[in-house]
């Protein structure tokens, strides 16, 4: 008989688990690209100004599209736990909750960046906002849509079980979540804004760390109380 | 002008001879000595509030707007306090539920204190810097620690009265951050012409405020009392942990569009009352958590759960 | 190895000093009305419920204290199959095999419950089938302590006769059963002792 995996091979078993379901009903990332698609069209829309003002917003339209989608992302990702108490089977199996945690936080932050990678040539076209700069600054925006859907995914996955679990109405995860968040949306937006209105004092890098900052503590904080959050108290 | 820590330190020396009395007392008298601290509190404020409006000097720039400064100030500091309070209390709830652990992590982060600031005497450059803040941090922590040890041993917390104590000043935190709030828009709209001026500090402010009322409807949301209690601890954690992350995002975000400059032109006189104000805050609030606390206990009590039900026969 | 155990939810006790032991090997059934405690005594013994009073020890170690360690000895079947909707019956085995280690197990489990070659999504799969799967996946770890909680119900008389047959060959290499059911005609066949609960409590031990 083969050994029982250690945590980080669990996390990534669970990650793969995640995704494998997604590929098996697309209709879901499907939905969630065009609920934040939609988002995107509608700001534009409200906000009614000339294509050199409207480039200044592509980036708080985008990551408001993101962050938007992800609660409705958050709580299909623990529908499917729910649906047959799977969640405690995992936990009983027994897999290591922080297993669980980075697991899904890794497939949170996979659909996420997806959901932005599909979104990416609609704001463009729609907010007049090309990437100046060649190769280095999409190679510069791919980073800052995976350290941002990354920074996103940790407090979500946290909050959005705590929510689940206490089957707390829908408001509760934005309340919980959006304010906790703020760093990484401020700081996620202002750098994809600079890299398509650009960059004249060289702030980027700035944003970027404070984003990487975020994230990290946010991963190691929420991966440590996970299990005290998923076992039975 | 006399020294504006006068004031603070004649209260806080009342307060350690009240709780002192009241814990050698042992019950037989009417341990509720949150009210000494908080009629000192209410003599302070209404002496602070009236010399702020009549007595103290016209500020340079602002007018008599400028005495919104004695209520804008000291209830910025003491919410930001009381969330430090329920961070505390949180975190303790935490420790709590091992309270026999205790003494090993005192142990464990008073040495690593002591070696993060020795390295940092040592050090020189980023190291120092680093070793110095994780210094301070174990310190920090070594202090909580002890200081929930003590509590432990003397005046029996446990996890739940460390988590109603934390209930209690995040609720007084929420009010002050709520009149910080308003009093900033108040202040704004007279001195820039606007309600809100995105000011870092301010706009920080209202996230963290947003956060904690997020924690505090958690609280409602959760009925089990152990799961809310180690549910919202760790949420109270989260919470406190991500407000200098916030503070810099604003900060940062706010500085790349102009630069605001608060005026900073107190003369002594102010500098006095304003500190009178402040203590009055702090003792009012220290009333109002720990009258609080007392009824999150209450509470807590009144949802005790039933006594088992009497053994029954076992038919074999 | 159950001493004294209780486990409140809000003002409610559902489980109340409840007592017992069980040699190793042996059968268990837990028979009372809806409501009576069978379910969460049997989620306090899988390690899902932290008892609020008392314990329940295995093998002489503390459940909850060491849960870590009891939690691949013990196996729940229940109501709660804990499967992913939209995989397949096999999907669903390979990832409950692979995060315990137990890839080796699969084939046998499917052909036992006979789902050997069922590609569509579980959500497409009739109440009984998901009920067999659901077993397959609860004998992957091949379990010391096994707990079924109301293995009979949602299955017909042939599913039935499976659960009994699966159930009686664990026993036989050494299994301990603990079964709980208000049909307590179909598990005597299988269980030599019988608990009956009342409101929570044990008011006949057979």
């Amino acid at each position: 008989m083969s050994a029982r995996p250690g945590v980080i091979r669990q996390a990534l078993m669970v990650a793969q688990k995640d995704l494998l379901i997604e590929v098996r009903s697309p209709s879901r990332v499907v939905g969630l690209f065009f609920f934040a698609l939609a988002l995107v069209v509608l700001i534009a829309f409200t906000a009614d100004a000339s294509p050199g003002v409207l480039r200044k917003t592509a980036g708080g339209a985008l990551w408001l599209g993101l962050l938007l989608a992800s609660t409705r992302a958050l709580d299909l990702s623990y529908a499917v736990e729910t649906d047959n108490d799977a969640l405690s089977g995992l936990v009983l199996w027994p897999v290591h909750p922080a297993a669980v945690f980075y697991g899904k936080a890794i497939a949170n932050t996979a659909v996420l960046a997806l959901v932005g990678t599909l979104l990416t040539p609609l704001v463009v076209a729609l907010y007049s906002a090309p990437i100046p700069g060649g190769w280095p600054a999409w190679g510069q925006y791919a980073v800052i849509l995976g350290l941002g859907s990354a920074a996103l995914a940790a407090p979500g996955t946290f909050y959005a079980l705590l929510t689940t679990r206490a089957r707390a109405s829908s408001v509760m995860l934005p309340l919980l979540m959006f304010p906790l968040v703020v760093p990484a949306l401020l700081s996620a937006s202002r750098a994809t804004t600079l890299l398509m209105d650009g960059d004249g004092m060289g702030e980027v890098p700035g944003w970027v760390s404070l984003l990487l900052a975020f994230g990290l503590l946010h991963w190691s904080l929420e991966g440590l109380f996970y299990g005290s959050i998923v076992e039975d108290s | 002008m006399p020294s504006g820590y006068i004031p603070g330190a004649l209260g806080l020396a009342l307060f350690v001879v009240l709780v002192a009395a009241a814990k050698l007392a042992g019950g037989k008298v009417r341990d509720n000595w949150e009210h000494g601290i908080g009629l000192y509190g209410l003599g302070l404020f209404l002496w602070g509030q009236y010399s702020g409006l009549f007595v103290a000097p016209r500020e340079a720039m602002m007018g008599d707007v400028g005495r919104i400064l004695y209520v804008h100030v000291p209830a910025a500091w003491i919410s930001m306090m009381a969330f430090t309070w329920a961070f505390a209390g949180s975190f303790g709830s935490l420790m709590l539920q091992a309270p026999q652990q205790l003494p090993k992590i005192l142990g464990a982060t008073g040495a690593g204190g002591a070696l993060g600031i020795a390295a940092a005497v040592a050090l020189d450059g980023t190291p120092r810097k680093l070793a110095a803040f994780f210094g301070v941090l174990l310190v920090l922590a070594f202090l909580e620690c002890l200081v929930l040890y003590l509590g432990h041993r003397f005046f029996g917390w446990d996890a739940d009265s460390a988590d109603h104590f934390a209930e209690s000043s995040t609720e007084t935190g929420i009010v002050l951050g709520l009149l910080l709030l308003f009093l900033g828009a108040v202040f704004a709209k007279p001195t820039w012409g606007t309600y809100w001026t995105w000011d870092p500090r301010l706009t920080a402010s209202a996230i963290m405020v947003l956060t904690f009322v997020g924690v505090s409807l958690l609280r409602a949301t959760v009925s089990d009392p152990d799961t809310r209690r180690s549910w919202v601890s760790v949420a109270t954690v989260i919470a406190y942990i991500n407000i200098p992350i916030t503070y810099m995002a604003v900060k940062w975000w706010r500085t790349m569009h102009q630069l605001q400059s608060t005026p900073n032109t107190l003369d002594s006189d102010m500098t006095f009352w304003l500190r009178v104000n402040a203590w009055a805050f702090l003792f009012l609030a220290m009333w109002f958590v720990a009258r609080g606390w007392r009824i999150a206990a209450a509470r807590a009590a009144a949802e005790a759960p039933p006594p088992l039900p009497p053994a029954r026969e076992v038919a074999r | 190895m159950v001493d004294d155990l209780s486990r409140r939810f809000g003002q409610r006790w559902a489980v109340a000093r409840a007592s017992f032991s069980l040699p190793r090997g042996e059968a268990l059934m837990l028979t009372g009305n809806n409501g009576s405690g069978k379910t969460t005594l049997l989620r306090c013994l899988s390690t899902a419920l932290k008892p609020h009073v008392g314990t329940a020890r295995w093998g002489g170690v503390d459940l909850w204290e060491q849960r870590a360690a009891c939690r691949p000895k013990v196996s729940l079947y229940s109501h709660a199959s804990a499967l992913y909707e939209d995989l397949s019956g096999p999907e669903n085995l390979r990832t409950w095999a692979r995060l315990g280690g137990y890839e080796p197990r699969v084939e046998q489990r499917l052909a036992e419950v006979g789902l050997e070659l069922r590609p569509e999504p579980v959500r497409t799969y009739s109440a009984g089938m998901k009920r067999r799967l659901a077993l397959a996946r609860a004998l992957l770890k091949e379990p010391e302590l096994l707990l079924l909680d109301e293995p009979f119900a949602a299955l017909d008389p042939d599913g039935r006769t499976l659960v009994l047959d699966l159930a009686s060959r664990r026993r036989a290499a050494g299994t301990t059963l603990i079964l709980a059911t208000h049909i307590p005609e179909e598990a005597a066949k299988l269980c030599d002792r019988r608990i009956h609960l009342e409101s929570g409590q044990i008011v006949e031990v057979a």
